[in-house]
């Protein structure tokens, strides 16, 4: 929050405030604006704020001229450390940029534009008349000027001498700026485009990281940021800036990395690509500020607070997994920041009843129960469970339990385990003697690897064999390999389930070099998806768009999705199956992609 | 009879795992107070060179061990001249080594922790290798658990013997009890201190190849064993070979069977129970002198 401007007891006399006025009678053209002898610019420029003596005023948080010029004349390209803002005061203007000046608009009386830093800028009095302009730059030290070659050459030609970034009598400081942007256009115009505002801090990341990489085509990423910049720049707003907190380090980054955060960065660039985010028919670039929680919960809540209370984010984006989502639940709705979290589920977060928080994962009650009805479809009688030791696990047992007794099957052995765990052999052991029908461990990614080798390895091959979280990582079919034929797990969909999927499967592979996982990988596209779908249709007022959220249906890569106090009620419980190398959707029947192996076959 | 058989039989060998892990980190805390806290990052480095090793080049993991032994000494020599050596030379006490050493080790660990999420990212990764099962007296286990459990059975053995009964054993052992004494005597520590370092950090890529075998990688999966390491040679007695041996055992032993009766749940409980029991009842661990 900033803070309230406080009220004073300064009341300064009528001789104080007159010393802060700049008449403009009394002002005196600058002559030390070396670039006005360039033939064909002659600007007339006026010091109203800046350096004292120079100018009549000091400047305090920013600079202030006064530019006249008469009909043609210009004040060249150039460039300064900070923002300027210009305003046509009378006539018609011209804003020219680029390292030539190649783009330009034009600007009427009272029209402003914003130019930012390193970006090289001129303006040309376009109009019949002498006309003046308005030039504000930011902060006490705008830099020392410095202009592109272009400038340089037709003053060398003029035998006007443009000192190396000299433009004022004293040298204010290094404009270093400058310097990455103008490796960076010169990149651009090889592919005659201009990336300005590269739409993402980990997008801009990559993209630097493929200007070393060959086999990243240089050429393929800055097309995908042309397109972003078909549009002039200058006549957009600035940038959606959507705030998150993933784990890019610690052990939730190993879902956080192949499940969330590459999907946003992904649709981040789609989006930059198609022109911006559609806001009510307006397009504006997304900018995403993505921060690694180190998978502490601390951090995660410390840097939702950040982004939401003093950054003031447009929009965030979820963490990675149910405890990080439940800890940041009560910040998104005391700021009013809807959330649609892909992976997080369980009865107790939307127990919360909280009017910001939408679950696009399944329950669940609801993929629990999608798994017994599986079971009783195949005359199932028994089962045995463990479950992890972590919220997941307690709400994914708790589920189970309720929709096996429902169908009738009955639990033989049921066992939590704590994340990590080394060895399970004696628990398999135990549970295989007792011979159950289905094994079903709701398990986390690194067990998940673990209770599968171990069972292999002492022969234990129920007729259902389910592991929970990473069974859908296509890291478990690459480590396995034949031996995965039959195991089941969570899933929702694969690249056969719709043209939508294969498309974006497609896409995942091309960007990132691997696949998405089968279940929770999808979901968080069709979050994106829904915020994009509800933006255009609700803007940036949040509190319109958590309503748009909550009350519309929506088209994604999974099916129409609508939501209920929170819950996605439109994607049915699933369970999906190892075959030949991909992980099918087996029941319901109507969104299968496979039939089932029922009993599994022996491990391989 | 054949599932009490069974039951030992697997908490051996995850104790021989445990044991395993403490093996590099007992030469360099217990032998040289040098407290490397990093211990679970080095073998977090042996297991993505072994992994790289097997799905870029297909070599054979066990093939591998010796260029990881040889990759990881060689590093370890070039940490001791670059962190270590001056903390040795100028640390009053050998208290003060341990101080300071600490320190050092957490800045290792956050520099190759991070430097294997730039290099690998953060998914899991793992492979195939003899996962197939072995009948062992009835029971079965993975193959690939039970050549850790020989390795580390073996390692120790080799190194109790070469600590008690060679020459350069007795060397290590008096550069520990008075690093001065040593000198005086003529053990050239300048060489004797890196080398030691060195088979520590060997010993943790070596450990860490072979858990490759066993469990998947990640950058961060060091930490956990560098806590189990501390756990096993504090339980063990410091700087005691078959201490470690039979304190990862001992461990391995308690697991399996709590996990039994009881539920794995309650794992850390009695991990921790066993050491503050063992602790309570010899300060200095199970086999110090």
């Amino acid at each position: 929050m900033s803070a309230m401007a406080p009220i004073t007891d300064a009341n300064p006399s009528l001789e104080e405030i007159e010393a802060r006025i700049a008449r403009f009678a009394a002002l005196r053209p600058a002559g030390d604006y070396l670039d006005a002898g360039i033939p064909g610019c002659e600007p007339t420029t006026y010091r109203v704020l800046g350096e004292r003596p120079e100018a009549p005023l000091a400047a305090e948080d920013f600079h202030l001229n006064l530019v006249r010029c008469a009909a043609g004349k210009s004040a060249p390209l150039h460039n300064h450390l900070s923002q300027e803002v210009s305003i046509a005061l009378s006539g018609q203007w011209e804003v020219f940029w680029g390292l030539k000046g190649e783009r330009s608009l034009r600007l009427g009386p009272w029209d402003t534009v914003s130019i930012p830093p390193g970006v090289s800028r001129g303006f040309r009095n376009v109009g019949a008349a002498e006309a003046m302009l308005l030039g504000i730059a930011g902060g006490r030290d705008p830099g020392r000027i410095n202009w592109p070659e272009s400038v340089r050459a037709a003053a060398r030609a003029a035998g006007v001498a443009l000192p190396g970034g000299l433009g004022r009598r004293r040298p204010l400081g290094f404009n270093c700026q400058n310097r990455g942007w103008i490796v960076k256009s010169r990149a651009a115009q090889e592919s005659h485009e201009d990336p300005w505002r590269p739409g993402t801090f980990r997008a801009a990341q990559t993209e630097e990281r493929a200007m070393f990489r060959p086999r990243f085509s240089r050429r393929a990423v800055l097309g995908v940021l042309a397109a972003a910049v078909l549009a002039p720049a200058f006549a957009q707003d600035a940038p959606v800036r959507i705030g998150y907190a993933i784990a890019r380090t610690g052990p939730w980054s190993a879902g956080a990395q192949v499940t969330q955060e590459p999907n946003y960065i992904m649709w981040a660039e789609q989006v930059n690509a198609r022109g911006g985010l559609d806001l009510k028919g307006k397009k504006r670039k997304v900018e995403l500020i993505g921060l690694d929680d180190r998978s502490e919960m601390e951090t995660v809540v410390r840097s939702y607070e950040k982004l939401m209370g003093s950054d003031k984010v447009d929009l965030i984006l979820p963490p990675w997994g149910t405890g990080a989502n439940f800890a940041v639940m009560p910040l998104a709705q005391k700021y009013g920041y809807p959330m649609l979290s892909p992976t997080a589920t369980g009865r107790k977060l939307l127990g919360m009843k909280n009017p910001y928080f939408f679950a696009l994962l399944q329950q669940p009650d609801r993929m629990m129960d999608a798994l017994a009805e599986f079971l009783a479809a195949r005359g199932a009688k028994t089962a045995a469970v463990i479950y992890v030791d972590e919220l997941f696990g307690l709400e994914q047992f708790a589920g189970l339990e309720a929709s096996l007794k429902q169908k009738n099957i009955q639990i033989v052995e049921k066992k939590s385990y704590p994340i990590g765990v080394k060895d399970l052999q004696p628990v398999l052991n135990d549970i295989k003697s007792k011979n159950p029908d289905a094994f079903i461990a709701l398990s986390y990614p690194p067990d998940t690897f673990l209770i599968t080798g171990q069972s292999r390895a002492i022969g234990f091959n129920p007729k259902l064999f389910y592991t929970a979280v990473g069974t859908a990582f296509p890291v478990y079919r690459d480590k396995f390999g034949p031996v995965a034929e039959g195991v089941m797990g969570l899933g929702t969909w694969n690249p056969k389930t719709s043209a939508a999927t294969k498309a974006y499967f497609d896409a995942h592979v091309a960007r990132w070099k691997k696949e998405p996982d089968r279940w929770a990988s999808a979901h968080a596209w069709a979050g994106l998806q829904i915020l994009e779908q509800a933006v255009a249709k609700a803007g940036l007022d949040r509190k319109a768009l958590r309503d748009a959220i909550a009350s519309s249906e929506f088209d994604t890569i999974i099916g129409k999705i609508r939501f209920r106090n929170g819950e996605n009620v439109s994607t049915p419980g699933s369970v999906s199956q190892w075959h030949s190398g991909e992980f099918e959707v087996v029941w319901p029947p109507q969104k299968a992609t496979g039939p089932a192996y029922y009993p599994k076959p022996a491990w391989m | 009879m054949a599932f009490w058989f069974e039951l030992v039989a697997t908490g051996l060998i995850t104790g021989g795992i445990y044991a395993l892990v403490a093996l590099g980190l007992n030469l360099q805390y217990g032998l040289m107070r040098i407290m490397n806290i990093s211990h679970g990052e080095f073998l977090m480095l042996g297991a993505y060179l072994t992994w790289l090793g097997h799905t870029v080049l297909q070599v054979n993991p066990i093939v591998f061990l010796p260029v990881v032994a040889l990759a990881l000494f060689t590093l370890g020599v070039a940490v001791y001249w670059l962190c270590f050596r001056r903390i040795i030379r100028t640390a009053p006490a050998v208290e003060m080594i341990e101080a300071r050493s600490l320190l050092v080790g957490f800045g290792l660990m956050f520099l190759l922790q991070n430097a294997a999420y730039l290099a690998w990212g953060a998914d899991l990764r793992g492979y195939s290798f003899l996962a197939e099962a072995v009948d062992v007296g009835g029971a079965r286990f993975q193959a690939n658990r039970l050549v850790v459990f020989a390795f580390a059975v073996g390692a120790s053995l080799a190194l109790l013997a070469v600590l008690r009964w060679t020459l350069i054993g007795k060397a290590v052992r008096a550069m520990m009890q008075s690093p001065t004494g040593a000198q005086l005597v003529g053990i050239d520590t300048r060489y004797l201190h890196p080398v030691v370092f060195g088979l520590g950090l060997a010993m943790a890529g070596v450990a860490g190849a072979l858990l490759s075998m066993v469990y998947e990688i990640s950058p961060g999966m060091g930490e956990p064993y560098t806590v189990t390491a501390l756990i096993v040679i504090v339980l063990g007695g410091l700087g005691s070979a078959l201490g470690s041996l039979l304190g990862g055992f001992l461990l391995g032993l308690v697991e399996t069977f709590g996990m039994h009766y009881t539920s794995p749940s309650l794992k850390m409980l009695l991990s921790y129970a066993v050491l503050i029991g063992v602790l309570l009842a010899r300060p200095k661990g199970l086999f110090a002198r």
